[in-house]
């Protein structure tokens, strides 16, 4: 197992260095100078072309393209990201700040659509043709359909504005220091229920209409119907036999969750004004703060690359016919 | 770890009597997640003091400075500090702290202010000389005696800003990363110790105004499109400030469209600038004008009439340069071409809103703009490489040199402009500014490279319990919060 | 009566079809005419669809009221190929036609947005007056902060968020499917080289990839399309490879090669051709995508900018108003939501016709 573990992560490797490359090489053909942002957020003041010319020096901007690109390979090689130029601080403070944030968001959300997609994909398999099935069936679909970001404006309209249910931003209350441990996770669920069930709530349709599919798969395979044979309960086959083998490729589903759920955090940590990394990222591109585009991405490569080998593993852990040579089933 | 066991302390204080505490507090909503460090000055202010800053007037009012003296040429100032004043760990502050905040500032690491000289006189007495005459309004400055020993390589992150020792109004209380400062008052600040005993900045990210209508937050800088949402809600003020700024169409002089200053001018009578501030909910007496202006004739509310609002007028001079809607279809035309442009708008600032309302105004006078809204760094590569016909942008007066001195991007050449604004740069001497201004804005009457659309100006949201602001030259309640306080007789 | 039972279904929709034409050239009968006086040549082709498909319909009609008379007179013995039999499976599929209507009435509202739109979408009026009005019959959606009737606005809209829908799945669908099949077909050294830039691309999350792309580059429609759909093919890429290697082992391929077909002719010509059904199930579903993405990049502020009105950006302007004009952003997310669930329905039902056992368990 380390060694199927081992060598998964040896061939991460090049993958990471071609999306490195490629970023790189897409960050600086795109039109516009950082060098511009910087003068224009300080435009209080006329501006020296020497001061310029000293930060360009700085920042290493003077140099030939392969150059830098040598340099900033080999930086981030040793973990070194660079300084960001809008917010003039090492990139990798700035995203270990952030990284967190937007961790607790996709994690819960992935939770969230655990525990809400893999119930109603269940009931729905169950009750197949009933009305039941029928309403989580369409229903999920448009729950996939309908925009996250659209839906957490209109959520903090209705639950933070009009009722004032939820809080509608920031990760914590003012007085969170004054709080009892207990009274503090609250408080961060409390901040954090909004934004995940946004995020998570598409991601949940789609598991459900996922372990809906394969379930009813399962069902109709023979082992069930000898268990059902057998005059096993209809509760004991679905929890005992067919639950467990339509589990195996959900697994896997979870793994590709990750990229959907990163791209949609963007948007909702916009909506919900939450510091995450996404946020980050999109401020960094309009600012061409280039060494914060650069590392947004390569670490969304990494967390992309690590799902899907978590996936991959806990695939071969629950799947005994995989063997850990690597071989890898669709 | 003696920082950490004060921030105890300090916590448990504010946990003993959070009823009371909330009474004088004011929270305010900030943008940005990583505010507290040095050179975002507008909240530097609240913690260290500047030399001097400008008054009502916008003349100079001393700060850490008492009295200043300047050679002939204001190339180079003395300065005599006051001696009461005194960084929050009882230490006063002297000239060396003066002189190691300019050079620090100089180094190349850093490298915001090069070109700087101070010498220390003595104690109170700093001199200081640049290579252009210039008063330096906006450094304020660090305790030598805490930062000396430092790496200034490392100068964005040193712990001291997350914990500075300052000397001005307001002390850093406690600071949570992507949350929020705590600032309480200064009881040692030589002015009195501030009316407001504590201000949170919260970082809200856009959601200032959510927070603010759920009464979260006390104050929040605004948007004009919330003005409507906010006038109907009595809790809240609104004050707007101005400043001598603009947000102007800028013409590319060399474009055949615009090559004839009478084709200018009846643009600018096509518009309707009073229309625009209304529309765009912005006060009726902000200033419209067609001048360049210096903060202190702003303030004085010096500024000459605007070209008006004439449609008649503008058709005459249209007609006089030979555009006329011959067939009738609503555009003019010359040569059979209509007259048809596009202008390049940068993003933010919601200027793409006032491009929208200055199409609508342009198309009644027979003139067809369209809208192309760019993020400001490529707006920039196409400034540069000439690739616009008109651009829709904020005009700040200490960019005159750029936008219409020698090699503008605009291909604006008028030699009386030039020369004024060469002769700008020689000077430091209030009065000539404002009589090179007033010329170079008699120019502008007959040969106008821009039309000022609207002033540069700020709305701000206030609870009214929080008192001491006006609109507009104490609108900003970030620079103008030691001024402030808190009236709890409308409670929350 | 004629046993077939006419007028039938096609029949009844063919004649609801020519119904709505003729309201709407009794509605707005001066517009479709005055459009022929303008220089817009949206404006005409709105027109010219209008009063063309009153005749086409009644054509249609006619010729299939001879055809069924003919086919009575002499009765089938034909035999139904697969593509009828899918047909006839996904007519049967109810949820499915209820999204082609929609998909279809979407799009003929986009086309016929000048004759649809009551109100030009960037005129201004006297704004004071007439901005944010909140839904009425004269402004279904409202006004927003400009007093622009937003129902005319959410009509140009359609015509942006879908057309770019449409054309970046074909540019994602094409490239996808020529990658994928030359990868699959020519295997060994050239597959490996293909499909590690495949894995490369997949390991990024595509929105932040769109993201970068759309946010550095100045994106028009044209360049927003493009980068919508190079971001968006690696997965048909994939999957149209593993169809092909199973294709190629199968006897008409190797047939094909036998006889000495090139490659290029037995990708397009036989290859490509019987991969097709998972790559429509896929390509229905993924235009829904697409329009979700630009809406969201509009959203952000990066994808299509104001004052061309998209879906995505009404929302954003909607946002900075929430509290103002809740009908802003309202309507448009309806919109997009309606719309991207009628491309998943429509996808549903194309994978049950075109083949319900196996495509189910390979792809969802």
């Amino acid at each position: 197992m380390g060694r199927y573990i081992l060598k998964r992560l040896l061939q991460a490797i090049p993958l990471l260095a071609g999306i490195a490359t490629i970023t790189f090489v897409m960050v600086h053909l795109a039109p516009g100078d950082p060098m511009d942002m910087y003068i224009e957020q300080r435009s209080q003041r006329e501006f020296d072309p020497e001061v310029i010319e000293l930060l360009r020096k700085k920042h290493g901007l003077d140099q030939p393209l392969p150059v830098q690109y040598v340099k900033w390979i080999g930086n981030v090689a040793r973990g070194d990201f660079g300084e960001s130029f809008r917010y003039r601080r090492p990139v990798a403070t700035l995203i270990a700040e952030r990284v967190p944030y937007t961790l607790q968001l996709t994690a819960l959300a992935l939770f969230f659509d655990a525990l809400i997609g893999m119930t109603l994909g269940i009931l729905s398999a169950v009750k197949q043709y009933s009305r039941t099935d029928r309403i989580i069936t369409v229903g999920s679909l448009v729950m996939y359909a309908i925009p996250g970001f659209w839906l957490g404006i209109m959520l903090v309209l209705v639950f933070s504005v009009n009722l004032g249910w939820f809080p509608t931003s920031q990760t914590r209350s003012l007085d969170y220091e004054l709080l009892s441990a207990p009274e503090k996770l609250l408080d961060r669920l409390w901040h954090l229920a909004l934004p995940v069930f946004v995020l998570g709530v598409a991601s949940a349709a789609g598991t459900a209409r996922f372990m809906r599919n394969k379930l009813l798969d399962v069902l109709s395979e023979e082992y069930v119907l000898a268990a059902r044979a057998r005059g096993l309960s209809e509760r004991a086959v679905i929890l005992h036999h067919a639950l467990r083998n339509a589990l195996i490729p959900i697994v896997t589903i979870y793994g590709l969750a990750l990229p959907f759920l990163l791209g949609g955090a963007v948007l909702i940590e916009k909506v919900f004004a939450w510091p995450g990394m996404g946020l980050l990222a999109v401020d960094a591109i309009g600012a061409r703060d280039y060494p914060v585009i650069l590392a947004t991405s390569m670490i969304a490569a990494v967390l992309v690359v690590l799902g899907n080998l978590v996936a991959d593993v806990t695939y071969a852990l629950v799947d005994p016919r995989v063997s850990y040579g690597g071989k890898r089933l669709a | 770890m003696l920082q950490m066991l004060a921030l105890g302390i300090a916590g448990c204080r504010h946990g003993g009597d959070p009823a009371s505490a909330r009474g004088s507090t004011l929270v305010m909503a900030v943008p940005d997640a990583s505010v507290l460090k040095p050179d975002e000055w507008d909240l530097d202010f609240l913690t260290f003091l500047p030399l001097a800053t400008r008054n009502e007037q916008g003349e100079l009012e001393g700060r850490l400075a008492q009295r200043w003296q300047h050679s002939a040429d204001f190339k180079e100032w003395t300065y005599h500090l006051r001696t009461d004043v005194h960084w929050d760990d009882g230490r006063p502050v002297t000239a060396r702290d003066v002189k190691f905040t300019l050079d620090l500032l100089g180094h190349p690491a850093i490298a915001a202010y090069p070109g700087i000289n101070a010498t220390v006189v003595d104690d109170v007495t700093v001199r200081i000389r640049a290579a252009k005459p210039h008063y330096i309004d906006d450094i304020v400055y660090y305790p030598e005696h805490l930062l000396r020993s430092l790496d200034p390589g490392k100068f964005w992150e040193w712990a001291f800003w997350t914990h500075p020792v300052g000397n001005g109004p307001f002390r850093v209380l406690r600071y949570l990363p992507d949350r929020l400062i705590e600032f309480e008052t200064n009881p040692g600040y030589y002015k009195g110790r501030p009316r407001i005993e504590r201000v949170i900045l919260k970082f809200v990210g856009e959601a200032s105004l959510t927070e603010l209508l759920s009464g979260n937050v006390d104050v929040a800088r605004g948007e004009p499109s919330q003005v409507p949402r906010i006038a109907s809600d009595r809790r809240f003020s609104i004050y707007n400030s101005v400043a001598p700024g603009a947000y102007p169409i800028y013409w590319k002089i060399e474009h055949p469209l615009f090559r004839d200053p009478r084709v200018r001018r009846a643009l600018v009578h096509s518009l309707d600038r009073r229309e625009l501030l209304r529309v765009l909910n912005l006060p009726e007496e902000a200033p419209i004008t067609d001048a360049v202006l210096t903060l202190r004739q702003l303030r004085r509310r010096e500024w000459p009439e605007p070209l008006l609002y004439d449609p008649a007028g503008a058709r005459t001079l249209y007609a006089a340069a030979g555009w006329v809607d011959r067939n009738r279809d609503g555009v003019l035309e010359k040569d059979g071409r209509p007259f048809r442009f596009t202008v390049s708008v940068g993003n933010g600032f919601g200027l793409e809103k006032v491009a929208v309302y200055v199409q609508a105004q342009l198309r009644r006078a027979g003139v067809q703009m369209d809208i192309r809204v760019f993020d400001e760094s490529v707006m920039w590569d196409k400034l540069r490489a000439g690739d616009f016909e008109a651009w829709l942008y904020v005009h700040q007066p200490t960019s005159l040199r750029r936008d219409f001195g020698r090699g503008n991007p605009l291909g604006y050449a008028n030699p009386a402009v030039f020369e004024l604004i060469d002769r700008l740069q020689q000077t430091a001497d209030p009065n000539e500014e404002d009589r090179i201004y007033r010329k170079i804005s008699d120019v502008f009457q007959t040969d106008p490279p821009m039309v000022r659309l609207l002033p540069g100006s700020r709305v701000w949201f206030a609870h009214r319990r929080i008192r001491g602001l006006s609109s507009p030259f104490r609108a900003s309640a970030d620079t103008h919060m030691e001024d402030l306080w808190v009236e709890d007789a409308t409670g929350r | 009566m004629a046993a077939s039972g006419w007028p039938d279904r096609r029949a009844a929709h063919a004649l609801a079809f020519a119904a709505a034409m003729v309201l709407l050239l009794t509605w707005r009968h001066e517009r479709v005419f005055a459009a022929f006086a303008t220089p817009h040549v949206d404006r005409w082709a709105a027109s010219l669809f209008v009063l063309l498909a009153l005749p086409a319909s009644v054509a249609l009609l006619i010729y299939d009221a001879r055809r069924r008379r003919n086919q009575q007179a002499r009765p089938a013995a034909q035999g139904r190929s697969l593509l009828q039999l899918a047909w006839r499976r996904f007519t049967a599929n109810r949820l499915a036609i209820a999204a082609v209507y929609v998909i279809a009435v979407f799009y003929l509202v986009a086309l016929m947005a000048p004759i649809i739109a009551g109100y030009d979408p960037s005129a201004l009026e006297d704004v004071l007056a007439t901005r944010y009005q909140p839904p009425s019959w004269a402004h279904p959606f409202g006004t927003d902060e400009f007093g622009r009737d937003l129902f005319s606005r959410a009509v140009y809209g359609a015509r942006v968020s879908l057309s770019i829908g449409l054309l970046a799945m074909l540019v994602a669908v094409f490239v996808g499917t020529l990658y994928g099949a030359i990868a699959g077909y020519f295997s060994g050294l050239v597959d490996n080289a293909l499909m590690r830039l495949v894995d490369v691309l997949i390991a990024f999350p595509t929105f932040f990839l769109m993201l970068m792309l759309v946010g550095m580059f100045e994106a028009g429609i044209v360049v927003l399309v493009f980068i919508l759909g190079l971001t968006s093919w690696t997965s048909t890429a994939r999957f149209v490879r593993g169809e092909i290697l199973s294709l190629k082992e199968r006897e008409f391929i190797e047939g094909a090669r036998a006889i000495g077909l090139p490659a290029h002719l037995i990708i397009a010509r036989h290859l490509i051709p019987n991969a097709i059904a998972p790559v429509l199930v896929s390509a229905a579903f993924m235009v829904g995508g697409m329009i979700g993405a630009e809406a969201g990049l509009s959203f952000l502020g990066i994808g299509i900018r104001p004052p061309t009105p998209s879906w995505g950006n009404m929302i954003s302007a909607g946002q900075d108003a929430l509290f103002v004009a809740w009908w802003i952003a309202f309507f448009p997310g309806c919109l997009l939501a309606l719309t991207i669930t009628a491309f998943s329905l429509l996808s549903d039902g194309l994978r049950d016709a075109l083949d319900p056992k196996t495509l189910m368990r390979k792809y969802l």
